[in-house]
């Protein structure tokens, strides 16, 4: 990943919005990503992204460069965006509809080059807790190696290779008796 | 290795590429030999692998910058705001410089005069009871040394005892 030059971040922490937004420029599709997929709701992703950004500029005076600000913001995004889904798993009494899903998206798999809109993304990824699912978004989708992952989740790498093991199972499961019952 | 583990293995490092040369070798070994591990593997791609490369990027819509945009100015403005009532206070309270080093200035003296006046007084009692003191032993002495040496066969208690001794 590209990092963003010292002079910016120095700039967008003096209040400068133009290097501030560049900052966004750079960043916020992977906040946004994450915070759709990880939460389910485009709603939910807006709000999480626009916090994620606000919260940033409020507290940029205080980077210090010991990592790099590219991690930082990956990191409040994604503990921002498990919260909200934490809540909202709590909150809401989820419709699995996984076979139609399935048959969707992986029922092809001679085409795999299907696009998969987030909607069909949403129901194949909805057997899984939210701390599942933030994994194998940011293994799966995003391309993150298990390092980054443990890092930006704050976790031990094992946790992280046991929590994908757990995912990819439940998803396997999920197909093959969505298979069985065809 | 058995099974179990190797399936372990195909669902994490091995789907990844996370896994070690040696560990990646056994584990192509035994799915070459092992019909069941290799459907399973198979599986494992079509359901949790494929499915994820075909996903459409996505970008956060416009109205999430402007939303951010305008708190950003919202709290500019804020801040603007207390800025200006800070500069508006101390505008009001403003007392220059130089009259508080004049009244620091003054202070001290005062306190020093105050002091030092005490000081002088105090030892001005002290000296003149010092004074008083040397004088009065000073006419004292003088006036046990004017008169003549006392005669001890002169002095009598007027005790009969004294008159039978004597």
């Amino acid at each position: 990943m590209q990092e963003i030059s010292k002079e910016i971040i120095i700039a967008a922490s003096a209040g400068d919005v133009g290097s501030f937004e560049k900052i966004y420029q750079a960043t916020s599709g992977f906040v946004y990503a994450v915070a759709l997929r990880v939460t389910n709701d485009r709603e939910d992703a807006q709000e999480i992204t626009q916090d994620v950004f606000i919260k940033i500029h409020k507290n940029l005076k205080w980077f210090q460069f010991r990592s790099s600000l590219k991690t930082w913001i990956y990191r409040i995004a994604v503990n921002t965006a498990l919260t909200v889904a934490k809540r909202r798993a709590k909150e809401r009494s989820r419709m699995v509809v996984y076979d139609d899903a399935l048959a969707n998206t992986i029922a092809a798999p001679e085409n795999p080059a299907k696009e998969i809109n987030q909607e069909n993304l949403d129901v194949l990824l909805a057997p899984l807790n939210p701390q599942q699912r933030s994994c194998m978004v940011l293994r799966s989708i995003e391309g993150l190696s298990y390092k980054e992952i443990a890092g930006l989740l704050q976790i031990n790498i094992n946790t992280v290779r046991t929590r994908l093991n757990r995912a990819r199972r439940l998803l396997l499961a999920r197909a093959t008796d969505g298979g069985n019952k065809q | 290795m058995k099974c179990k583990k190797i399936q372990n293995l195909i669902a994490t490092g091995y789907l990844d590429g996370e896994l070690d040369i040696h560990t990646k070798a056994s584990v192509d070994a035994h799915l070459s030999s092992c019909e069941q591990c290799r459907m399973f593997y198979k599986t494992l791609v079509r359901v949790t692998v494929e499915p994820f490369k075909a996903v459409v990027p996505v970008e956060p819509p416009k109205e999430v910058w402007s939303g951010i945009e305008s708190a950003i100015r919202r709290e500019k403005e804020k801040r603007n705001i207390f800025i200006t009532l800070k500069t508006n206070l101390q505008a009001l309270f403003y007392i220059p410089k130089p009259a508080y080093v004049f009244a620091t200035v003054m202070v001290i003296v005062l306190c020093a005069g105050v002091f030092t006046k005490i000081h002088f007084e105090k030892q001005e009692l002290y000296q003149a009871y010092l004074d008083a003191e040397s004088e009065a032993f000073a006419k004292l002495f003088n006036a046990t040394a004017d008169k003549e040496p006392i005669d001890n066969d002169d002095i009598g208690f007027g005790t009969t005892i004294e008159k039978y001794f004597m």
